[in-house]
């Protein structure tokens, strides 16, 4: 589906927690591949999985078998050496649910940015700070939110900074786990128009995780739903949205809330 | 229909609820806790300064003025052999603090790297880390502390240092907890995808937000110690008699049974206030709004404590 | 866009025009509400009203910092501590914050059932549900026989199997569906007038959500019960509430009908709202937005408090708070009500970006 180099290959992803016969089975058999600057979707229902797969691609979770290429590298193990880390940050970064949680609560947003930029690039402080000027520009902050700690930001402001700090290591990838699903609805919508914006002005691809099907069709290329830890069905937007060939995508797609909806509707399906 | 394109910067350019305000640094603690911090300060300083504040010398005995009440020349008056009780209690102030600052500095410095290191790594290693814990928590306190005496004798260093292996544990495992919690937050694993070191991430990011309740803890900590050194050196097994030391001159029985209960009062009166002011400012400091219910839940704490141990 | 001549609409309209065609007398009346909040008084509802009439659903919807949960605790009477509640809740003409001690529970236990977010954090996991279930008839000294036939009725109709070996067990063994549908259950139990349900569904996946309103819908009709529904979600509460509250910074900005809303919003907040929600069906180059983020009470000035996000606003939206006007078939809060309802504003505030087809049923 993806073209000729994908920066993300997922084959027969598997990830158990526990023993074989007592464990519990989270991501069963999952296989996609993401090309440049395209997005992908997963999507699901909770414990259906899709959080398990962006923690193992951002190395914070070893697999338990099949292979995670990042960038054509093997992320199936962890990253022990900070140099490794660091190289693997170059190349996939995570954008958290939470904003009142994703960043460190007492340090300046300017700093947090630097922080990021230092590590993935040599520049030197007065390079440095006009970097971080650029990135928060880029997400639509000014210049004086630098000097304020996450406290005096809200919810929407707070997402823009984790990709801010996300940009910082100018990624091939960005992982967004259910990133705008906590924010008020008038803000989602800055915050998608936003990653479209983004996306289109560098080539960046998202592997974006979430339940709202709304959403997804906002901004994905493929979509994958899943159930359960295991895939029910994968495909372009077009083929999973508009003519869902499994009862379980029907499903949520009937279940999801619109103009002219009632929960009535959702069961007919 | 067209959608009105919205542009971003137009967004930024209203930012709602933007405090162009420096984080705070000041604490703003409400009065009471205000009032706690002036206590401890004062007393801090009077340790510190004794021989310019003191007026006498501790240990020198006045013999015609035994058991005088307070006069010109003994504001507080003197002890049984004459010895001004405003000096001494003045210059006990350096050894009554000076141990608890000891137990808590050598409880936090052996427990930080422990908690980090469960937090951190969890699984195999928290575990071992935890039965540890749970071996120094089976023995109680003050015993341990009795039993340390009885092998190398009286005194105040022999009690500080069973007093800070007995609490060792329940600095450890709160300063764990809350760095469990605190590393489980989303900004910990942004910073690890980040690439950035584990080292940098403990100390710069995890130790930082964890400070007000570590430093709250340590307070209350230090309450305790003081408690517990003051006990043992009414029972004599800390600070030994001619030393000038709260505890050791709470336990002047003599005095109250000849009618001269005064110092054993001053010095008791210190302890009450500086351990009630450690309260206070301890839960403040970790967060919390010190109500009288509170600081009594914490007296009671303790009692619970060291009745569970026996 | 022409400069508006800010005409003020039918100003003598002002009195009740809640629910055309309601005959009996309503049941809840929310009269100018103001509640602040900690010891120095932090404004969280200003000049809130509702009426709502015995066995009608009304959706109170409103993004974060609007107020609408807190409304629905003044109703409840959960205020929290060194809460200052100004105004009148009149539960069949009975002021609510004058219930004290008996009558209060009195009022609790029979007039009003509270359905929570998160069902897991609101039943105590220590207990099996059914003790769960039956503890306000313990409570009141009911027969726990009569009790338990009725709870077991209630969670079958709920369509929960087997629901005798269901009450044996623990939260723990429940999914969170299951678990929202005895929270549910519990309100049902003790039959009372009035549902409160404060975003019962959105600690829910999508397919339980639509299942678990879809049942309550059902119940609520068939007991004849009032219910007031807070949500984020404006299309959810469309489709489950015949009249919409819109809140905001702690007020009221619009009122009506969930199918006037649906065809002709007025305020611009309600139109960027519905705007600004993602379409299931159609990709957008552009998302609308509303600019800016939502404040709350505190933060709003002494006009309208969505002037400053307001895309259409005055020089005066900033200064005076327009008031609470009939304005075609709502009841808007907006010095340009006029204008946007004759839609010589559309251009700036679409109606909507979706087909204007109805019931996208699809599949």
């Amino acid at each position: 589906m993806s073209t000729d180099r994908p920066v993300v290959r997922v084959e027969h992803l598997v990830k158990r927690y526990g023993s074989v016969e007592h464990g519990h089975t989270a991501v069963n058999d999952v296989s996609f591949s993401l090309g440049e600057g395209r997005t992908i979707a997963l999507v699901g229902e909770s414990g259906a999985g899709k959080s398990t797969v962006g923690t193992i691609l951002t190395g914070l979770q070893a697999a338990t078998s099949g292979r995670v290429e990042v960038c054509g590298e093997d992320r199936s193990r962890l990253a022990h050496s900070a140099r490794l880390r660091r190289h693997r940050g170059s190349q996939l970064q995570i954008v958290a649910q939470d904003p009142f949680t994703s960043l460190d609560p007492r340090q300046r947003i300017g700093a947090a940015i630097a922080e990021a930029v230092g590590l993935h690039t040599p520049l030197r402080q007065q390079a440095r700070r006009e970097r971080v000027l650029e990135l928060l520009d880029a997400v639509g902050l000014s210049p004086t939110h630098a000097d304020v700690t996450p406290r005096a930001l809200s919810g929407g402001q707070r997402q823009r900074v984790a990709i801010a700090r996300a940009l910082a290591a100018q990624p091939r990838v960005i992982v967004l786990d259910e990133a705008v699903s906590a924010l008020d609805v008038s803000v989602q919508a800055q915050i998608l128009n936003l990653l479209n914006d983004l996306r289109a002005r560098t080539g960046v691809a998202y592997v974006f995780i979430t339940h709202d099907l709304g959403v997804v069709r906002q901004i994905a290329d493929e979509v994958i739903v899943l159930r359960h830890g295991r895939i029910v069905e994968q495909g372009t937007l077009e083929e999973v949205l508009d003519s869902p060939s499994e009862p379980y995508t029907r499903r949520l797609i009937a279940s999801t809330p619109r103009p002219g909806w009632t929960p009535a509707s959702a069961e007919v399906a | 229909m067209t959608a009105p394109a919205v542009d971003p910067d137009l967004v930024a350019a209203a930012p709602t609820g933007v405090r162009p305000a420096r984080p705070r640094r000041s604490l703003n603690l409400g009065p009471t806790a205000a009032l706690a911090l002036g206590v401890l300060v004062a007393v801090t300083l009077l340790a510190a300064l004794a021989p310019m504040v003191a007026p006498g010398d501790p240990n020198s005995a006045d013999l015609l003025a035994t058991f005088t009440g307070p006069s010109p020349a003994h504001w507080l008056g003197a002890d049984a052999t004459g010895r001004d009780i405003a000096s001494r209690l003045i210059y006990g102030a350096r050894t009554s603090l000076i141990g608890p600052a000891v137990i808590v500095t050598l409880s936090l410095v052996v427990s930080l790297p422990l908690a980090m290191a469960a937090a951190w790594h969890g699984g195999v290693i928290a575990f071992l880390i935890n039965r540890v814990l749970d071996i120094i928590f089976s023995v109680p306190g003050l015993l341990l502390a009795i039993l340390t005496v009885s092998l190398f004798g009286p005194g105040l260093w022999p009690a500080v240092i069973s007093l800070a292996v007995a609490y060792l544990p329940y600095v450890a495992r709160l300063t764990m907890a809350a760095a469990e919690h605190e590393r489980r937050l989303p900004y910990i694993d942004a910073l690890s995808v980040q690439g950035q070191s584990v080292t940098r991430i403990i100390s710069f990011h995890l130790l930082r937000n964890l400070a007000p309740v570590i430093a709250g803890q340590a307070t209350i900590t230090f309450a305790y110690a003081l408690i517990d050194l003051a006990s043992l050196s009414f029972l004599g097994l800390a600070v030994q008699a001619p030393t000038a030391d709260w505890g050791v001159m709470m336990s002047d029985r003599d005095a109250v049974l000849q009618g001269h209960p005064g110092q054993v009062i001053a010095a008791g009166t210190l302890v009450v206030a500086t351990v009630l002011s450690l309260f206070v400012l301890g839960s403040r400091l970790s967060g919390d709004r010190p109500t009288p219910r509170g600081i009594l839940r914490l007296l009671l704490r303790r009692r619970a404590q060291q009745a569970g141990q026996r | 866009m022409s400069p508006a001549s800010s005409t003020r609409v039918g100003a003598g309209a002002a009195g009740d025009v809640g629910a055309p065609g309601a005959p009996s007398s309503p049941l809840l009346q929310v009269r100018d509400l103001n509640l602040d909040l900690g010891d120095h008084g932090v404004p969280i509802l200003r000049d809130v009203e509702l009426t709502l009439d015995p066995g009608e659903a009304l959706g109170v919807v409103g993004e974060s910092g609007s107020g609408k949960s807190m409304t629905l605790k003044c109703i409840a009477r959960l205020t929290p501590p060194r809460a200052i509640v100004r105004g009148e809740v009149l539960v069949d003409g009975v002021d609510v914050n004058r219930l004290r001690g008996k009558s209060l529970r009195r009022y609790r236990q029979s007039q009003v059932g509270y359905v929570f977010q998160d069902p897991r954090a609101a039943i105590n996991p220590m207990h099996t549900i059914g003790t769960f279930l039956l503890e306000a008839a313990r409570d009141r000294g009911e027969d726990v026989t009569a009790a338990r036939e009725q709870a077991t009725s209630i969670l079958a109709s709920m369509g929960i199997t087997d629901p005798e070996r269901r009450m044996r067990q623990y939260p723990f063994e429940f999914s969170g569906g299951l678990l929202q549908r005895v929270m549910i259950a519990s309100v049902l139990m003790a039959q009372p007038r009035l549902l409160l349900a404060d975003e019962p569904t959105t600690a829910l996946d999508v397919t339980t959500q639509a299942e678990v309103l879809a049942l309550t819908d059902r119940l609520r009709r068939d007991r004849g019960l009032a219910m007031i529904f807070v949500t984020h979600d404006l299309d959810l509460a469309m489709a489950v509430c015949r009249r919409i509250v819109v809140l905001y910074a702690g007020r009221v900005l619009e009122v009506a009908d969930a199918g006037t809303l649906q065809t002709a919003p007025v305020h611009p907040y309600t139109r960027g709202l519905l705007a600004s929600r993602p379409p299931l069906e159609t990709k957008l180059p552009q998302i609308p937005v509303v600019p800016g983020t939502p404040v709350s009470a505190a933060q709003a000035g002494p006009g309208c408090p969505f002037a400053t996000r307001c895309p259409v606003r005055l020089p005066q939206c900033a200064e005076q708070r327009p008031p609470l006007l009939l304005q075609g078939r709502s009841r808007v809060s907006c010095h340009r009500a006029e204008e946007i309802a004759a839609g010589a504003l559309d251009g700036v505030l679409p109606l909507t970006h979706r087909p204007a087809q109805g019931g996208g049923t699809g599949a």
